[in-house]
């Protein structure tokens, strides 16, 4: 039994989801994206995972970005916001997403029935 | 304050980022460069952020490899993205594999649109009552007339089309799969 494998590919297939999440609420920036998602263990990712994703995203044309200045003497950061087709794409994301739950919550009820 | 042990870092990524356009290699540079700043402003060593970042040849392929869009759709980019993956990854697959069978994949695809319409045109040829010889099939002896050249051109462009589609998936798929092998995630 190996359960690491099985949280490690839920993680992959629910980034995407959680960082268009995130990002459909207001811009954030990458960093901001790491730190938000490190308070929860089952969708943590560091750098070399976030970043990458994020390019992606960008080049599926799902976000957009901007550089802006920080304040005192911090780096300029680089922020990313929601696209119209991210949000189509978000949209229809959700849709699985309430799918799968009802799936989940009734065979979990059908096995305890049983 | 950036050290060197950062500026070293960030030089080995603009090395094995080459491949890239320049717009989006400095832009790659310039967010780490920010994250760098951002982590030690927060109280982190410098030996702290370049672990956290990980080996920067492993940082490298995972832009490379996600620069490679999921889907298996076809487009001259990503077959340029396919050769900038492979030009900064040395190695067996890097070197002859992947190259070899991206290209060969899209000579499949481009001759099996070509063969139909050599067939066609042979086809309209031999109506007008022409015998275009130069477009032909030889099977072993068997060289077919120019009216079964017609349908045999179809069936071998949709044969090579397919072939062409099949190899070019597995191309992707393969770069995914090396690019995310040593992930933690």
């Amino acid at each position: 039994m190996n359960v690491e494998d099985w949280k490690s590919q839920i993680k992959r297939g629910t980034l995407d989801y959680c960082i268009l999440l995130l990002i459909k609420q207001r811009p954030y920036y990458g960093y901001e994206i790491i730190s938000k998602l490190e308070q929860y263990p089952i969708v943590a990712a560091k750098e070399n995972t976030i970043y990458p994703l994020l390019r992606r995203l960008l080049k599926e044309e799902y976000i957009s970005s901007s550089w802006q200045e920080s304040t005192e003497g911090l780096p300029p950061r680089k922020y990313y916001t929601l696209t119209e087709k991210g949000n189509e794409y978000l949209s229809a994301m959700s849709v699985e997403w309430d799918n799968l739950l009802t799936a989940i919550s009734e065979i979990k009820g059908e096995l305890n029935d049983g | 304050m950036m050290d060197k042990i950062m500026n070293d870092y960030l030089v080995k990524i603009e090395k094995y980022l080459k491949s890239m356009s320049d717009s989006e290699r400095i832009d790659i540079v310039k967010e780490i460069k920010s994250v760098m700043l951002e982590l030690q402003n927060n109280g982190f060593s410098s030996e702290q952020i370049i672990e956290r970042l990980g080996n920067p040849k492993e940082l490298s392929k995972a832009y490379l490899g996600e620069a490679i869009s999921k889907n298996n759709k076809f487009s001259w980019s990503k077959f340029g993205a396919i050769f900038a993956f492979c030009s900064s990854f040395a190695g067996v697959s890097g070197m002859l594999l992947l190259p070899f069978i991206s290209t060969l994949s899209i000579a499949l695809m481009i001759g099996g649109v070509i063969t139909p319409i050599g067939g066609i045109i042979k086809f309209v040829g031999y109506l007008m009552g022409y015998d275009i010889a130069g477009i032909t099939i030889e099977m072993g002896t068997f060289t077919p007339s120019p009216m079964q050249f017609f349908p045999i051109s179809i069936v071998i462009g949709a044969l090579m089309f397919w072939l062409g589609k099949v190899l070019w998936n597995l191309t992707i798929k393969y770069i995914h799969a090396i690019s995310q092998k040593k992930k933690t995630v």
